[in-house]
């Protein structure tokens, strides 16, 4: 671990960079101008706030930490923080991400956000009107609306964006891309992906019971935008992910890992349509549980995508919960359909290609097929680094990070639309993406962009 | 409801219209019911020509069965290993010998019953029905006829050996509905079928749990050993009896042995199925500690189910697929605005010219104005599905789902679960053998193994 000077001591670079605008506003400051000769300067090094880091952010932080100041870490639960609290002593600790940048906003170049999928929205949208760079773990929102606001601000904003789809700074899905638009399978009109997840309690009804918050629980800032509830030990930490008022299930859990090569590789945008149905729990008898509360056990959903450029529509199928794609032929006895988390498997005209989750280990099938491929150029270019430190080189290089919120956001969109028709199981839901309107269900806009709790807006 | 006839005879104060056919020979003849002019008189329903009908497992969907019967039929034993929960019908049918044990009945009976209608759970069904069938009596057995496919197999060849006229409760086959999905189909109104989509609402009982770990007192008046039967013992528990053994896979047979065979039912005929040539399925089951729950103990909260079918007479190949719990085909394009699939079930048959949705609407609806209706070819049964059986146990005529047909049907049907243990694998199926080709580890679903004191 890197010891950091305090933050608040010295010249801020954030006021130094400040004044630079435009283009020159990413350029990082040579070290000789802050720093002596031979030595990591301080300039150099950005500081990092993290909001939410008793989960998965703790991780994020953790990588950044190796070579930049991590100045500042917000939690609304300082017990589930306090791992990740202990291994940045330097770091103020806050509880509220507003008084922390309220407080510290001007020694805060850079903020990695973890929260759950509900405040996602909020907390990064505060930070990029403030000029803050922001990593944000996946997905991106809870909601299509937030995702297209997020896609706006940060172009506005100008500033720095990476979803936390780690997957997509890695080797396999560049290959992926390169072999589709190489014709190696010819034309993809159909794709089948899958994941094993939910692996936690879905399919639920609102529990009755109301314990007492725990002490280290900001039971309010918690919820934040989402509709006021008594604290539950099923939502947080963790599980919070099943409810429909904080997580976004399954497919926002892993699809925005799973779906990603596809997303990239099919040069894919707005769906069109998108038809889902779902296994849930029995309550009682005769009765089984909808996705009012929770989503569902199990699910497959289908989304629609007109030709784009000279590829053709293409149809692409979602499978959750354990629910598999069929086995395709050409897959050879023994050999697995992609991995423990997932996978994708292409069908084009001339061949199929299976990959994993993250796009790992893709391979034409049968073997055969492989083993005769020639391998086209490696034209894209590769991520050397972390997901993590790539966001952060592209914060001090003023270059774009692997996944900028233009990719993230429209990905992210395609995602939550697959939950959107959960709420209408059975039914082809027509999608107008440019205007964000569901056109033959009008009732299911209200899911698009439900409103905040009061006092919270983006 | 069916009026019960007010002039049932006492049946031991006769003679045993059994006994007098057990003096019959063999072959057709046995099933030839003694007109009624041999013991009754002409114009008026006589004692001489109803059946002797006992029924075994009637706290469920098995008293529907006698009642359907009653009418016409004496009710002469009943038999229910819980007498709370039997008890309306025994009390509906106070003529009716009571029993606990279906073998006791047998004994202390047998001569004096023809027939014998079986709604027990799935996992007894075998066993109560071969017995039956051993002793010469006719059978009823509800759906699914057994719970593993050796005991299809093992029923179907034994109707035949014993002669003995067999229907499985599927009330559909009765109905006008799926004789014209045959006649529609064969017509070749939608051309060669190569696809089928078929799905349920089921489970709407609790599936993908695990096994309970109290162990509450077993009622009074229940027999959980007999209710247990030739499954391996375990402790009594709410959660299986009655009615939620569906879910289990020691007792039940889930989704598909619930309503399966209904709704595969106008599929098989229509398209002269007989065993798969592969299956393969996946399922959504809820985690417990970051592990999906198997089918270790029972079949899950939803699945999706591939069955391949060679080509059959001048038919081609063809795809079936099943969804449960709740998952559905994709809606047809040809599904007018505002239309939409049943949640509750229903099937669309692809056909190269052409989409039926559940085997007598073509999609689009529109269509079916201007379409020739093909000739009503396919005799028709006029009575209930349980008088269809009734009359061919008198008239020795095949019932029309006797086990010649539902023998194989179950089977098919059966061979979905088998899938189940064996998610995003295809098992190749040789039907014939009952052999799965290229996971000979899947056999042992295959088979029933009984415990100790039961056999077939």
């Amino acid at each position: 671990m890197d010891k950091q000077k305090k933050a608040g001591q010295g010249l801020s670079r954030r006021d130094f960079l400040g004044s630079a605008a435009g283009m020159a506003l990413f350029t990082i400051i040579p070290s000789h101008v802050l720093g002596a000769d031979g030595q990591t300067p301080p300039s150099r090094k950005l500081n990092v706030a993290g909001v939410g880091v008793g989960g998965m952010g703790g991780g994020n932080i953790a990588e950044i930490a190796k070579t930049e100041n991590i100045v500042a870490l917000c939690d609304v639960d300082f017990s589930y923080a306090a791992g990740t609290f202990k291994n940045h002593p330097q770091a103020r600790q806050f509880k509220d991400y507003r008084k922390m940048l309220d407080e510290m906003g001007k020694d805060i170049d850079a903020v990695v956000i973890a929260t759950p999928d509900h405040t996602h929205a909020v907390v990064a949208m505060e930070c990029m009107r403030r000029g803050k760079h922001v990593y944000v773990q996946k997905p991106l929102t809870k909601t299509v609306y937030e995702a297209r606001m997020m896609t706006e601000a940060a172009r506005k904003y100008n500033v720095i964006t990476q979803m936390g789809n780690q997957g997509h700074s890695g080797e396999g899905i560049r290959l992926i891309c390169e072999w589709i638009w190489d014709g190696a399978i010819g034309e993809v009109r159909e794709v089948h992906a899958w994941t094993n997840r939910p692996v936690w309690p879905q399919g639920l009804a609102r529990p009755t019971e109301t314990p007492a918050v725990p002490e280290s629980l900001d039971w309010d800032l918690w919820i934040g935008p989402a509709p006021m509830r008594p604290y539950h030990p099923a939502y947080h930490p963790w599980n919070w992910r099943a409810w429909v008022d904080f997580g976004t299930g399954a497919l926002g859990d892993m699809a925005c890992h799973i779906l990603d090569p596809v997303f990239w590789a099919l040069k894919l945008k707005y769906a069109t349509s998108v038809q889902g149905t779902y296994a849930a729990n029995v309550i009682k008898k005769w009765e089984k549980e909808g996705v009012d509360e929770s989503y569902p056990l199990g699910s497959i959903i289908h989304l629609e995508y007109p030709a784009r450029g000279d590829m053709p529509p293409v149809k692409i199928h979602w499978y959750d919960g354990g629910l598999l794609p069929e086995r395709p032929e050409e897959l050879e006895p023994g050999r697995k359909m992609g991995d423990g988390d997932g996978g994708v498997l292409f069908v084009g005209d001339k061949g199929k290609l299976m990959c994993g989750c993250y796009g790992k280990g893709p391979q034409l099938i049968p073997y055969s097929k492989m083993k005769d491929y020639k391998r086209p150029e490696k034209t894209l270019p590769r991520v050397e680094t972390s997901h993590e430190m790539n966001w952060v080189e592209a914060c001090k290089s003023g270059k774009q990070a692997s996944t900028p919120f233009d990719y993230a956001g429209p990905f992210t969109e395609m995602v939550l639309m697959g939950n959107l028709s959960l709420f209408k199981p059975g039914e082809k839901i027509l999608w107008d993406g440019d205007n964000m309107k569901v056109t033959n269900f009008p009732e299911l806009n209200k899911y698009v962009n439900p409103a905040y709790r009061e006092g919270w807006s983006l | 409801m069916k009026k019960r006839n007010g002039s049932l005879p006492d049946p031991s104060s006769r003679v045993s219209r059994r006994s007098f056919l057990g003096g019959l020979s063999a072959g057709a003849a046995s099933f030839l019911f003694i007109p009624s002019s041999v013991f009754g008189e002409e114009g008026k329903p006589s004692a001489n020509n109803r059946l002797n009908v006992a029924g075994v497992g009637i706290g469920g969907m098995g008293q529907n069965n006698v009642n359907a019967v009653a009418g016409t039929e004496n009710i002469v034993a009943l038999c229910d290993v819980d007498s709370g929960y039997a008890g309306p019908v025994f009390k509906k049918y106070p003529k009716a010998k009571v029993f606990v044990d279906y073998r006791k009945m047998l004994d202390d009976m047998g001569k004096d019953i023809d027939a014998v209608m079986i709604g027990t759970p799935d996992h007894t069904h075998a066993v109560i029905a071969m017995e039956c069938m051993k002793r010469g009596k006719h059978v009823y057995v509800q759906k699914p006829l057994t719970r593993t496919v050796d005991e299809a197999r093992l029923l179907t060849e034994a109707a035949r050996t014993y002669k003995v006229a067999t229907q499985m409760g599927i009330q559909g086959h009765s109905t006008e509905e799926v004789r014209l999905t045959c006649e529609w189909i064969w017509s070749g109104v939608i051309g060669n079928v190569t696809e089928v989509h078929i799905w349920t609402n089921r489970p709407v009982w609790p599936q993908g749990i695990g096994r309970p770990a109290e162990t509450p007192e077993i009622p009074s008046s229940l027999n959980w050993d007999l209710w247990i039967g030739p499954a391996p013992m375990r402790p009594y528990h709410p959660i299986y009896h009655p009615f939620k053994w569906r879910g289990w896979r020691d007792f039940g047979t889930g989704a598909l042995g619930d309503i399966g065979c209904h709704s595969f039912d106008r599929v098989f005929w229509a398209l002269k199925l007989k065993y798969p040539t592969s299956v393969q399925g996946s399922y959504a089951n809820p985690p417990l500690d970051w592990q999906r729950q198997d089918i270790v103990e029972t079949f899950p909260t939803g699945s999706r189910i591939v069955y391949e079918f060679p080509a059959r007479e001048d038919m081609p190949p063809v795809k079936i697929t099943w969804y449960d719990g709740g998952l559905m085909p994709d809606v047809p394009p040809e599904m007018e605005e505002g239309r939409k699939l049943s949640p509750d079930g229903g099937m669309i048959f692809v056909g190269e010219k052409g989409k039926l949705l559940n085997g007598t609407q073509l999609l689009p609806y529109s269509l079916m104005k201007d379409i020739k209706r093909p000739e009503k070819t396919l005799p028709r049964i006029t009575t209930s599905h349980e008088m269809n059986w009734v009359n061919a146990c008198k008239t020795g005529e095949k019932a029309c789902a006797d086990f010649d047909f539902s023998g194989p049907l179950t089977e098919m049907v059966l061979m979905g679960n088998l899938s189940l243990y064996y998610p995003g694998q295809k098992i190749r199926w040789d039907g014939q053998a009952m052999q799965a080709i290229n996971l000979p580890e899947a056999n042992q679903y295959v088979k029933h193994l009984y415990r100790e004191g039961w056999s077939l």
